[in-house]
């Protein structure tokens, strides 16, 4: 008799609550005569012991205490779920469980090949069903992976997607739970998936087919054939055939691989008309047997039907929710995104940049600045939306690196992979390389710091400063040569301060390699490029659209200066700004100014805690930045404290001693830099810039994400 | 519940409990906060973690004597006749991380390996000269401890 896990014969409805949604499903399949692959169920008491015995329960509960997580950004909760997922990573699994594991292993699935699924309590019922929250792994041989893999399923019982669905899920660290169902793997020669109702139309059921397995059909990399069926008749009303059919999912060593389809199969549609009526014949069956309308996943090896899954059909319904789990890609997505931004969309951007020519704007008549206005906000709000679509999303490049390196490297720092993907030579270190050049010109040159101060420019400096103006034009932040001289100024005060030299990385990446076999080289190699890219774009994308924003701003500042003159008030919209300057006798309608609530004087606050996002300690005066001109009285060795750094302002980072931010995440370019650099970081502090005033003594340590405020009176 | 001795007290509180009060004082002003302890076999010493920018931390630099309470109250009523509480004073000094403190420590406080090992944090360890116990609401007694 095992106490931890139970093979599909011997569920019945009293284990509904220990071996999950899933697999209870499974088992309710199975014992109406349908064909399910071969499983047993690690029990939900394994996940609860493995928890307690290896003090896990105290660490996520440290974890969560961090910040609520209504409070937390899509990025912070991806943080906190790569930090759980290391934490069950480095925990081994009580040995009395493993033994069971292994006992039922060794007895049944030998050297076969199995997937690995989540069958969390509650999950797939009709109110709480939810695809691609948890965590699947699909070939799965050898006994030791296996063990990983029921560690990392039980992990995402607390991934982003289900963090960010924490209400829906009812996420609580008492009563969360998780099964685990190890199943046989059918390397089906077509899979599909079946909505026996489909959401838009209630009279249709909806099949859509592969050849392969059906991985790629899930994750959106292979275009499946997609027919629509009378609910009531099985009658076939549609068929849409894919605009090529060239690919399909098959099996590598471990794990899956696109492969190039046969021209035979790609002529076919992977499913006869036969196929087609057993399928719906099966689907009417399930719906009867669960009695709600179901989303089946099947597969089909030589002629046999398989079912792997059937749960309720629910809709996600909030759009910001779905475009957060829109940018979880695969590798061969990212690859194609990849492609798209280097090849097209960058140098498309560098182009839109520079056709935003440099104009004398006091030159320019009202009429022709609200021109200028107008078309320089259409590319910004065009490249806007670029970004949002794209190259937000090709972010994940890095944290698809971070996940492959901490399930194979398990480091005790989850972020020890970015010192893999730094010295990537980034567009804003090498802009502060350039600034560094200039402040050591003027450090070595009192004459020509004189004439600085005294705007005289002339000789090698001059050249100089001209060579950085061109090569990085202006930003939204540095608008003004006097500006830009303040800050070269200061710099040459600053004793040096240089980005860290990672010497250990290549021994890093050789340990990194080493961790592949022979055939899985090219993939391991392929990714770290792909994490480096991901993570070098991710600032140089950011430089460029600050050039264009920047070059936005500084018209819409020219046009508030005409209205001025009008006496036209300053808090008005683009638009009517743009129509001011067109119409002489046009009155602007006033935005109305939200009040910022005044924090409350009555407590002071001491301490705060937000994630440790650059080890180091540091203490120093407080320089919070609330509007962009702030940046330009940051003194060496202050503490910069803001709301947000952006890549367009991270020229001053090499002056500050720390930095507090109240954007939480580790892979933000606040934290990025600060890497960089050195210097000790915690982000998320809510409310950072409205607790901390200039010149408060403030402390802090990188290492514990903590921030101790001496308040100044 | 059968009668304990203030020996047997001490040890049940302080294998069971998991956080103490920490008292500490500057310049006349007293200053309490909770910990996470820990303590050697012999029940003379009581270790704890703090980040060296805390007040507790500054406090003790100044004044190393100290006070921690350790008590099983439930917020009841019951509280009044069952709560035990111990009160151990000595002084305190910042100790190195060395493995064998480190196992006594986490072992209790699995879930404070980071923080434990955090460069910024400090392992302190307090000297224990001498236990005030007290139960069922007025009875007090004191042990002293050899050292």
């Amino acid at each position: 008799m095992s106490d931890f896990i139970i093979s599909v014969e011997n569920i019945s409805e009293k284990d509904n609550i220990d071996v999950g949604g899933k697999a209870y499903s499974m088992a309710i399949i199975h014992k109406n005569g349908f064909k399910v692959p071969a499983f047993f169920c690690v029990k939900v008491n394994a996940y609860s012991n493995y928890l307690i015995e290896s003090g896990l329960e105290g660490k996520i509960l440290l974890e969560l205490a961090r910040k609520d997580f209504s409070k937390m950004r899509w990025e912070e909760m991806w943080d906190t779920s790569l930090r759980l997922k290391n934490l069950f990573l480095s925990e081994n699994i009580p040995k009395y469980i493993e033994d069971e594991i292994r006992a039922e292993i060794a007895g049944k699935y030998t050297e076969k090949s199995l997937v690995i699924r989540s069958s969390a309590p509650g999950e797939d019922s009709d109110t709480t069903s939810f695809a691609g929250i948890h965590e699947s792994y699909v070939n799965v041989i050898r006994i030791q992976d296996i063990l990983e893999s029921i560690k990392l399923v039980w992990a995402s019982l607390w991934s982003d997607a289900a963090i960010l669905y924490r209400e829906e899920l009812n996420l609580d660290i008492k009563n969360s739970t998780m099964a685990v169902i190890i199943q046989e793997l059918v390397e089906g020669d077509k899979s599909g998936i079946i909505f026996t109702k489909d959401p838009t139309n209630e009279e249709q059921m909806v099949l859509e087919s592969v050849y392969g397995l059906n991985e790629g059909l899930v994750s959106g990399d292979i275009e499946p054939d997609r027919w629509i069926l009378d609910r009531k008749t099985g009658v076939i009303l549609q068929h849409t055939a894919p605009s090529t059919r060239i690919k399909n999912i098959i099996l590598k060593e471990i794990g899956t691989t696109i492969n190039e389809l046969e021209a035979t199969y790609s002529k076919n549609e992977p499913l006869s008309n036969n196929d087609i009526k057993k399928l719906y014949e099966v689907s009417i069956s399930l719906e009867n047997i669960f009695s709600c309308p179901q989303d089946i996943e099947w597969t089909m090896k030589d002629g046999e039907l398989f079912l792997l899954q059937s749960r309720p059909i629910t809709t996600l319904k909030d759009n910001e929710k779905q475009w957060y789990l829109s940018l979880k890609r695969t590798f061969e997505n990212l690859k194609k995104l990849r492609l798209k931004i280097e090849n097209t969309l960058i140098p498309e951007m560098i182009e839109d940049a520079k056709s935003i020519k440099e104009e004398h704007l006091e030159n320019l008549n009202d009429s022709e600045i609200s021109d200028l206005i107008d078309y320089r906000r259409k590319v910004f709000l065009k490249w806007e939306s670029i970004y949002r679509k794209d190259f937000i999303p090709f972010a994940h490049g890095m944290r698809l690196f971070g996940d492959v390196y901490n399930k194979k490297i398990k480091p005790s720092d989850p972020y020890e992979f970015m010192h893999l993907l730094v010295n990537s030579n980034l567009l804003s270190i090498q802009r502060n390389r350039q600034l560094t050049k200039l402040a050591t010109m003027v450090k070595e040159d009192k004459d020509l710091r004189k004439n600085i101060e005294k705007r005289i420019l002339e000789g090698n400096f001059e050249k100089e400063l001209d060579k950085f103006v061109e090569l990085f034009g202006k930003s939204s932040y540095v608008q003004d040569k006097n500006q830009l001289l303040k800050l070269i100024i200061e710099l040459s005060e600053k004793k040096k301060n240089e980005t860290k030299n990672s010497d250990d990385s290549k021994s890093m990446e050789i340990t990194f390699f080493s961790k592949f076999e022979l055939q899985e080289q090219e993939y391991a190699s392929e990714l770290l490029d792909l994490g480096r890219a991901s993570y070098r774009l991710r600032d140089d994308d950011n430089i460029y659209l600050g050039t264009i924003e920047g070059h936005y701003l500084n018209s819409l500042e020219e046009g508030k200066k005409r209205l001025v003159k009008r006496s036209i008030q300053k808090n008005i919209s683009p638009d009517e700004i743009i129509k001011a300057l067109k119409q002489k006798d046009y009155v602007p309608k006033v935005e109305e100014v939200s009040q910022v609530p005044n924090f409350s004087r009555e407590s002071v606050v001491r301490q705060l805690q937000g994630q440790p996002a650059s080890q180091g300690l540091a203490t120093g005066e407080a320089r919070v930045i609330e509007q962009k001109d702030d940046l330009f009285y940051v003194k060496a060795g202050d503490i910069l404290v803001c709301d947000a750094v952006e890549p367009n302002m991270t020229f001053v980072v090499p002056l500050v001693a720390g930095i507090v931010e109240r954007r939480g995440g580790m892979l933000i370019h606040g934290a990025i830099i600060a890497r960089e650099y050195g210097i000790p970081c915690v982000t998320g502090i809510p409310d950072a810039t409205n607790i901390i005033n200039n010149g408060d003594e403030v402390t802090v340590d990188g290492y514990l994400g903590i921030v101790v405020i001496e308040k100044i009176e | 519940m059968v009668e304990m001795s203030p020996k047997g007290i001490i040890e049940y509180l302080l294998n069971n409990e998991k956080l103490a009060v920490l008292a500490t004082e500057k310049e006349g002003q007293p200053y309490t906060n909770l910990i996470a302890f820990a303590t050697t076999e012999d029940f003379k010493k009581l270790i704890f973690v703090t980040p060296r920018f805390t007040r507790k931390y500054s406090n003790i630099l100044s004044s190393h004597n100290a006070s921690i309470m350790i008590d099983n109250r439930s917020n009841e009523l019951s509280d009044f006749k069952a709560t035990k509480v111990i009160n151990a004073m000595g002084t305190i000094k910042e100790v190195d991380k060395d493995p064998i403190l480190s196992e006594i420590y986490l072992s209790k406080n699995k879930h404070l390996h980071d923080f434990f090992y955090a460069p910024s944090s400090a392992l302190m360890m307090m000297y224990i000269e001498k236990y005030i116990i007290a139960t069922n609401f007025q009875n007090v007694v004191e042990i002293n401890i050899d050292v």
